[in-house]
């Protein structure tokens, strides 16, 4: 239906528009906050060299206006300068890190979401019962409890104490993956995954469950649902075709939520665990004064974490088939 | 023996401020075939009555006491299996909420195939064939079924639901103020469908209306006010020479499209709150011709004449209240 | 100003009568209450400055077991936990309070605004609104607290800046609803001004919302501040949990096993954040009593 690609098209506009206006808010503050606007992207560790050829590339012997062009178009050829820090371009930093916040993300957000679904159906059919109050105090424990120190709780009991798991990195000391499909096919991978992984996935299985429980609520008592009863249909297919089919499609719209609330998460969850991704580089950047580095960083994770609201969107658009205009 | 038998029914809600007695004592019976109309204002339990028959209710609700015999099985102790197998096969409702009964996020065709497969034992293939017959029957053009119920109108969401109920040729069919939420001339065209599927497939149909004029054309009714029978017997009879002071306020507030002499009054005050009912008859207080005796005794559902039912202290003196309930003044006087 | 005092005595009057009910959002209550009053009383039954590296016997007192002096025992530079712990509470709640009165008022008259002004100025600031949602909260905080500098005022500050968001729609959400209703159509046709409608007529209305927000919202500014500070970031000076926390996980505590460094400032700021969040729950029912009892 072409309503769905109007709304698809509105969607990505505005998001173009939000990341521009992120991009121009991080162009201020990287340049008025340190004081001198040369900061923000060269050292005085750089050699001359190297000086001149940012120089050039960012334009800062120009005045503010033209910079800010030549800022927006390096921009979008991906060209954010080089990292204080690591000498290397932060281009090719972040495109390392990347993938190990996507893969923390999206293993943490999937496993939370369908944990979530089924945990809020069973709480919302158990209503009322002893194990519907404690399902729900559970909940709210976790989305109570500080997540680096549910991390760190974790890593004590499972990573010290037991030495289950290992405490930090994606591999073990001196190992290093050829490219990312050996990574993901590592079984070191996945143990060094799993603590990080369930610390994401205890904080963000609380919004499907309770959302999910109470959208059961408010459609378990919809004419719908009573007719279907009244059909002498088998409980199982009430539940789940009438009742759960209509009370998920907030739940995709919560998806946006879970999703910016992962990357919050993502945050400090890899600084506990020194898995090197987009928030572990955000934060050492950012303590390390790298602001190249940390001006990539932070935009990168806006991007993505407006790319999945889109896509969120998307999904609740082919869910619900009242949504096209 | 009566295909549908309500012996003396009691449901009750259980509230935060105490028991609801929504249905205290109702029995009504219908035959195979017949039509009986429950004809009430908002509240007076004909909804609960009826979702207590088919056995759907919300889960504060409570039946005290009765028996609903349909078929010779008391619905009340059969098993769950059991009534899941009458549901729909030999019973089956139309709904208020037309608006809403249908499943939002699948097709309006769904259901009909989704129930013929699973009751009815058939192929999609065949399903289909029977849904294009139920949809000709109520009017409703088959290739519409591809659609998505909010793409409907209310008109043919009703029609809907109504072929649905049909589905599968069950014996007795419930209807709850099925054109309450529709358009004066589209009631009526409704109506008339019913009454001609009915008699072409020999239903017995079970009407649930507030609005009297409706009940003309069904061959029982049962006029019921705050969960209590206040008259039952023939359409004829009751609307003809009504023996409740009750029926004849009812009579008079409802506009008719036939009769437009008609001047309209309405019964002042509302049904009273159930939790606690009042003693005695609870339209006292609003009743014209009330005296103390109503405030205190509950009158008893009589048989007046053959078939014909009241539940009135003044059923000797019915011909004089008949005649003063047509005058307006009988009626105003009781803003006081 | 009178509505919203009478609107603030009704909710009160209910909540009172409704937690004698509710256990839980008793409880939470008691537990908010206690960390208000340790806040307070912290000077009196800290027995150490927080700061304080111990000397005992000319021996520091580094990474102690907790024992009868030192209840939850020592860091690893001597300092004692227990009195860290209950100045701890002070930051936190600081914190917490603050900005979620920032996040009430302004959240609150962006979302009025937003949903009553349908043309240029609602749009700008659903536009507004949405760009605070674009913007990822912890790593702007972060980036903007390490340029601000690390005090408690420039933390406040960060975390306010994107906070009021949730607050700004949903406030909007239902002022779009109630903005249809008779009697405000009813106010606008005798004439009274938009600012009579909005403060007058519709926020009393919408003021309920705006509180159960605010709490929530305090609820997360307290995780927020925590985090910060877990990271390094925060302010030195005050000693909250976080910061212990901090503390903790760069000196290897977890590895040593210290249980008793590691387990009590989680525990304290759990506690604190979800009775916030039960009873921000509870006003929920309160506020809205729909028709649960099915």
């Amino acid at each position: 239906m072409s309503g769905k690609w109007t709304y698809i098209r509105k969607r990505l506009f505005q998001m173009i528009i939000i990341l521009w206006i992120i991009a121009t808010i991080l162009f201020f503050m990287f340049r008025l906050m340190p004081g001198n606007p040369l900061v923000a992207y060269i050292e005085p560790t750089f050699d001359k060299e190297q000086q001149d050829i940012l120089m050039k590339q960012f334009g800062l012997d120009k005045p503010l206006y033209y910079q800010y062009i030549v800022y927006i178009g390096n921009l979008f050829r991906c060209n954010m300068g080089v990292s204080f820090f690591y000498g290397d371009t932060v281009l090719n930093i972040l495109k390392r890190n990347l993938p190990n916040t996507l893969y923390l993300t999206i293993f943490s957000l999937i496993a939370a979401y369908i944990f979530g679904i089924f945990f809020g159906i069973l709480l919302a059919w158990k209503r009322g019962t002893k194990f519907e109050k404690a399902g729900n105090i559970g909940t709210i424990i976790t989305r109570s409890a500080p997540q680096f120190w549910v991390a760190m709780v974790l890593l004590v009991v499972f990573s010290f104490k037991l030495k289950l798991f290992p405490s930090s990195g994606t591999s073990n000391a001196g190992v290093i993956y050829a490219n990312e499909l050996q990574k993901l096919t590592s079984p070191d991978f996945w143990k060094h995954l799993f603590l990080p992984g369930l610390t994401l996935f205890i904080y963000l299985q609380g919004l499907p469950t309770l959302l999910m429980r109470s959208n059961m609520f408010d459609v378990m008592g919809e004419a719908y649902v009573e007719m279907a009863k009244m059909r002498g249909l088998s409980k199982w297919r009430i539940m789940f075709k009438y009742a759960a089919r209509n009370a998920i499609l907030p739940i995709a719209t919560s998806l946006a939520l879970g999703i910016g609330t992962s990357m919050e998460g993502n945050v400090i969850i890899e600084n506990v665990f020194s898995w090197p991704g987009l928030g572990k580089t955000l934060v050492d950047a950012v303590v390390n004064k790298d602001y190249p580095l940390a001006q990539g960083a932070f935009f990168l994770i806006a991007v993505i974490m407006l790319f999945m609201n889109l896509i969120a969107d998307i999904l609740y658009s082919v869910l619900d088939p009242r949504v096209s205009v | 023996m009566a295909l549908l038998e309500v012996k003396d029914l009691r449901i009750y809600y259980e509230t935060s401020k105490g028991m609801n007695q929504a249905v205290d004592g109702i029995s009504f019976s219908v035959d195979e075939g017949k039509s009986i109309c429950l004809v009430g204002e908002s509240g007076c339990g004909k909804s609960t009555t009826v979702n207590g028959i088919i056995q759907v209710m919300p889960k504060n609700a409570k039946i005290i006491s009765g028996e609903i015999i349909f078929n010779g099985e008391d619905l009340l102790k059969i098993s769950n299996k059991r009534l899941k197998e009458i549901q729909w096969r030999d019973m089956s409702l139309i709904p208020q909420a037309a608006m809403d009964s249908l499943n939002p996020v699948y097709k309006v065709i769904d259901p009909f195939i989704e129930i013929l497969r699973i009751k009815g034992g058939m192929s999609k293939k065949i399903a289909v064939r029977r849904i294009d017959e139920l949809f000709k029957m109520v009017g409703l053009d088959i290739k519409r079924a591809q659609y998505y119920p909010f793409e409907f109108s209310g008109g043919m969401k009703q029609r809907a639901v109504i072929a649905l109920a049909l589905v599968l040729n069950p014996k007795l069919v419930i209807a709850d103020e099925p054109v309450t939420a529709l358009d004066v001339i589209i009631q009526k065209q409704i109506l008339v469908e019913l009454g001609r599927i009915r008699k072409q497939f020999g239903l017995a149909l079970v009407m649930i209306t507030h609005d009297i004029s409706v009940a003309k054309t069904f061959d029982d009714i049962v006029i019921m006010y705050a969960g209590k029978i206040f008259e039952k017997g023939s359409s004829y009879n009751v609307l003809k020479t009504p023996i409740h002071p009750y029926t004849m306020g009812l009579e008079n507030a409802f506009p008719s499209l036939d009769d437009d002499k008609k001047t309209l009054i309405s019964i002042e005050g509302t049904p009273p709150h159930l939790v606690n009912p009042p003693k005695g008859c609870r339209f006292a207080d609003r009743c014209p011709f009330s005296k103390d005796i109503c405030f205190k005794e509950e009158p008893i559902l009589v048989e007046v004449e053959t078939g014909h039912f009241s539940a009135c202290h003044f059923i000797s003196d019915i011909k004089e209240i008949r005649r003063k309930a047509m005058e307006v003044e009988t009626w105003l006087n009781m803003k006081s | 100003m009178k509505k919203v005092i009478e609107v603030f005595n009704r909710s009160i009057s209910k909540s009172i009568k409704f937690l004698k009910k509710d256990k839980m959002a008793m409880m939470s209550v008691i537990i908010y209450l206690f960390f208000l009053i340790i806040v307070i009383i912290a000077p009196i039954i800290a027995p150490y400055n927080p700061h304080e590296i111990i000397k005992e016997n000319g021996k520091y007192l580094f990474n102690q077991p907790p024992s009868f002096k030192h209840l939850f025992g020592t860091t690893n530079m001597g300092r004692d936990i227990f009195s860290q712990l209950v100045y701890g509470a002070g930051p936190s709640m600081l914190v917490g309070f603050v900005a979620s009165f920032f996040v009430v008022v302004v959240g609150t008259l962006i979302g009025l605004f937003a949903g009553y002004y349908t043309g240029k100025l609602g749009e700008f600031l659903m536009r507004l609104t949405d760009l605070a949602f674009g913007i990822p909260f912890t790593p702007f905080i972060i980036v903007l607290i390490s340029f601000l500098g690390p005090s408690i005022k420039n933390i406040i500050f960060s975390i306010s800046l994107l906070l009021w968001r949730d607050t700004a729609r949903i406030i909007r959400a239902q002022t779009l609803t109630i903005r249809e209703r008779s009697f405000v159509e009813a106010a606008r046709v005798s004439g009274a001004s938009d600012m009579r409608i909005i403060f007058i007529h519709i926020m009393p209305n919408i003021l309920p919302l705006s509180l159960l927000y605010g709490s929530l919202a305090m609820g997360w500014a307290i995780l927020a501040e925590s985090s910060v500070s877990f990271l390094g970031l925060g302010d030195p000076n005050s000693m909250s949990w976080g910061y212990i926390l901090n503390d903790s996980f760069i000196s290897q505590a977890m590895s040593r096993g210290a249980f008793y460094w590691i387990i009590p400032p989680g525990i304290c700021i759990m506690l604190l954040v979800m009775a916030i969040f039960f009873v921000g729950r509870a006003s929920e029912e309160i506020l809205f009593p729909k028709l649960k009892q099915q």
